[in-house]
């Protein structure tokens, strides 16, 4: 479903990925681990459009979208979550959805200021499925509340909740767990098994291994912009390459 | 013809370059821009004329006088006004917006009608290929001269100077080397006030004064910094010279009507298609 | 909710009377400020909605005044006419010379609006064949709608204040569309509006247009109230002016526009006998309500109050 094929991206001079190539099958969660700085974040900023790569080319569906602006990546059916959380902290919590939410929906300013039947049905449309969506993560209640004054784990729940409004076909998930309490871990596994028994293929960057291993078919890791092992969890476990990138064992020879 | 207008123009061009040097201080230390720098010239120019007629001052003890006293009061005014802005960069040009207009119209219920200023710098005139200009422009020149190395001495080669630099290029790191940052801000304003004030007064005997120059002063001032390159000293000099010339040579040769469009039309131009200016950096932004 | 609607109609009420009881003096100070209310609420979609300050509403509002005088003047269209033109007059022109300038950060977008502002005053200035220069234009008559004339103080009171009102309605409902809702996301964080599929540039665009157009409306009043148009009339100074009054009112609160206008605008008519000193108050007022305002007039009131 997503081909990276062997993407290159240098900021003045420093190189953030290289030749980094991976294949995400539909219909799977796959993992993406590493140590800090490993430019998994990285990735998702270049399959999402916000960085053009040097080199390389990315394709979702056989198409290829090397470049294309983030608009237009939504548009091709993928949508992601921050890992500091970009919320609209002046938008209530509905708001923050419908903004996804109304992505869609025919009618545009004109047919508001008009109130034409069209653009009212949008509106209700897009407000049905922003609760939806609330439900889901399980912040109806929440819906007035300013997304400014959230706590924490709710802020990552929204940060969800916005990202599953745009209906994605593959959803890349950066680290959604972080910052979480235990429960909360749980909570978000339950809520990712969720969206992926829906049919939504996920890309997951994560440092919490149960979450992790309990969640993702296959796992790549990544290590200084490179991929360094590509396989199902148990393996991944063992490779002595992984578990040399993340103790720092001393390089042989 | 040509010899005349290049001295008109280097003329205007150095006391673009003053002023435009008081935007860049201030911009390199603190990313904003005071949009009081025109009227902190004016106000200079006011203050030469006050202190040539009341206090027969001649030209040097004049200058001196004039840009201690800026300095002074650019440090009081960080410290009282500045201070407070610098919640947002809107929120800072639109206080220093506010604060212009307080001062250029405070000195249009003092000063109504423009002036003569008196000719501090000798009647005398001098003739150059072709070209008569007043002693004027040589002070002009000189003092721009001095005052632009002087600051390249002070930034290189002594710890204050270091100090400034250190704090614009990043101020936490500055504060850990024991740099006090807030005199340094402090001083940078009263910097950028000394020079703009002393540009004000090199221009005096040029003109009749009157409160209505600074407007045009510190726009113009600003496009040449955004020109040469607003986080760099030397492009900003470069730019205002350059936009002095220009303008020059575009008053004779196109319209003297139009002449003031080249200075904002250079300005979107440039903001729109290099906006850190032929000479500055970019600084990245990290997502 | 409830409580806003009953202030609305009270205000609009209260208009109404005074126009039936007012000197034709105060009448002139009402219908300045109706028709700078015009122009402020439509900066408002700028700074309060979009996160942009623009010092070019000045020239716009200008632009929106020449092309109903000139359009009036040289042609023998009837006057109303003058009302789309200039609203799309100013509307093009700011949305034209705007959207290159609004991709870039604040700073420079705001460094970029007084160079639009200075530009625009100078062809305003020294075009004389098609503005007629320093001259002005002068002779244009006065407002007629339908057969009715309104050549005196309170008729065109009237027409201000339906102006204003519609202003005010028409404003509210743009911000309360989905496009206010995408423009608020973008004014908060441009990244993640795009990854959530809104159309950022064409947002910032459209706001340009809508506060374009609103100035061109409310120069068309202009043009008709005073009768003549001159380019020291649209000056970087006015543009200043309908800046204070729309931070001042409020970061997002068409109504705190509203009542900064008429505060600023009626104490600035009270001001006019001190001359210079009324600017220096507008001034010092700038630079007091940035130093500790920054959000605004209303931001201060309780929550309950604000919309």
């Amino acid at each position: 479903m997503l081909d990276v094929g062997s993407v290159q991206l240098s900021f003045r001079g420093v190189r953030a990925l290289g030749g980094v190539s991976l294949v995400l099958h539909e219909g799977e969660v796959l993992g993406i681990i590493g140590p800090n700085g490993s430019g998994k974040s990285t990735l998702f900023n270049v399959v999402t459009g916000i960085y053009t790569p040097d080199g390389g080319t990315v394709r979702f569906r056989g198409q290829a979208i090397t470049g294309l602006d983030p608009r237009a990546v939504v548009g091709r059916g993928i949508a992601r979550t921050y890992q500091n959380k970009r919320l609209f902290p002046s938008l209530s919590v509905l708001e923050n959805v419908l903004v996804p939410a109304l992505r869609r929906e025919r009618g545009g300013l004109l047919g508001d200021m008009l109130g034409l039947p069209l653009a009212r049905a949008g509106w209700r449309a897009a407000r049905a499925r922003a609760a939806e969506c609330l439900e889901f993560v399980g912040l109806a209640a929440m819906a007035a509340v300013g997304a400014g004054s959230l706590a924490y784990g709710q802020q990552n729940r929204l940060e969800l909740a916005r990202a599953l409004a745009l209906e994605p076909k593959l959803l890349l998930l950066d680290e959604p767990a972080a910052g979480l309490t235990q429960d909360e871990r749980t909570e978000m596994r339950g809520l990712i098994e969720r969206i992926h028994a829906r049919g939504v293929s996920i890309a997951l960057v994560e440092h919490d291994m149960r979450v992790v291993m309990g969640l993702c078919s296959r796992i790549v890791v990544l290590d200084h912009g490179e991929v360094i092992a590509v396989g199902a969890p148990a393996e991944i476990a063992r490779d002595p390459a992984v578990i040399a990138a993340y103790l720092g064992a001393p390089e042989d020879g | 013809m040509l010899a005349q207008l290049l001295v008109g123009g280097l003329g205007t061009g150095c006391i673009y370059a003053l002023v435009g040097l008081g935007f860049t201080l201030v911009y390199r230390t603190m990313r904003m821009v005071n949009f009081a720098q025109g009227q902190v010239f004016m106000a200079g120019t006011f203050l030469g004329l006050f202190g040539a007629q009341q206090f027969g001052l001649p030209a040097l003890p004049l200058l001196l006088l004039v840009a201690v006293i800026s300095f002074a009061v650019g440090m009081l005014l960080e410290r009282v006004v500045f201070r407070r802005l610098y919640a947002s960069h809107e929120v800072f040009v639109v206080g220093a917006i506010g604060l212009g207009v307080m001062i250029e119209n405070g000195f249009r219920i003092v000063y109504p009608e423009p002036l003569p200023f008196p000719k501090i710098f000798g009647a005398g005139v001098y003739h150059l290929h072709g070209a008569v200009f007043q002693k004027t422009y040589l002070w002009i020149l000189i003092v721009t001269l001095v005052l632009v190395a002087a600051l390249h001495v002070m930034f290189a080669y002594t710890r204050t100077g270091r100090a400034l630099r250190a704090v614009a290029s990043d101020g936490e790191i500055a504060a850990t080397m024991g740099v006090n940052v807030q005199r340094a801000i402090g001083a940078t304003f009263g910097l950028s006030f000394a020079i703009a004030a002393v540009a004000g007064v090199l221009i005096g005997p040029l003109y009749f004064v009157s409160p209505d120059l600074g407007d045009m002063v510190g726009l113009k001032a600003f496009s040449a910094a955004v020109l040469g390159g607003i986080n760099s000293v030397v492009g900003t000099i470069l730019g205002g010279l350059a936009l002095g010339l220009m303008e020059a040579l575009a008053a004779f040769y196109i319209s003297t009507d139009y002449k003031d469009l080249l200075a904002f039309a250079i300005l979107v131009l440039m903001l729109l298609v290099r906006p850190q200016g032929l000479l500055g950096r970019v600084v990245p932004v990290k997502v | 909710m409830r409580a806003g609607l009953a202030v609305g109609i009270a205000s609009v009420i209260a208009l109404c009377i005074l126009g039936l009881f007012a000197s034709d003096y105060l009448l002139e100070i009402a219908t300045l400020v109706l028709i700078e209310s015009i122009a402020v609420v439509g900066l408002g979609f700028l700074t309060g909605f979009a996160g942009r300050i623009s010092l070019a509403q000045g020239a716009l509002y200008g632009v929106g005044a020449y092309a109903a005088a000139l359009l009036v003047t040289r042609t023998g269209l009837p006057p109303l006419v003058g009302l789309p033109v200039a609203i799309v007059a100013a509307s093009v022109i700011g949305t034209a010379l705007g959207t290159p300038a609004i991709r870039l950060s604040g700073l420079y977008f705001v460094m970029s609006t007084i160079g639009i502002q200075q530009i625009l005053w100078i062809l305003l200035m020294h075009w004389s064949s098609l503005t007629g220069g320093p001259q002005g234009v002068r002779g244009i008559p006065a407002l007629s709608v339908g057969g009715l004339v309104l050549d005196t103080p309170a008729r065109f009171y009237v027409a201000a204040l339906i102006g204003a009102v519609a202003s005010y309605l028409l404003a509210r409902r743009v911000i309360a569309s989905r496009f206010g809702l995408f423009l608020r996301a973008v004014s908060d964080d441009e990244l993640a509006s795009a990854t959530a599929g809104v159309a950022v540039l064409r947002a910032k665009a459209t706001a340009l247009a809508l506060s374009g157009g609103w100035a061109g409306a409310a120069g068309f009043l202009h043009a008709y109230y005073l009768r003549y148009v001159h380019p020291d009339m649209f000056t970087l100074d006015l543009s200043v002016v309908f800046l204070t009054m729309a931070m001042f009112g409020g970061y997002r609160s068409l109504e705190g526009m509203l009542l900064a206008t008429v505060i600023l605008g009626g104490a600035s008519e009270y001001l006019r006998p001190f001359g210079q000193f009324r600017l220096v108050a507008y001034g010092g007022l700038l630079v007091l309500s940035m130093m500790f305002f920054p959000r605004g007039l209303l931001a201060v009131l309780p929550i309950r109050w604000r919309r």
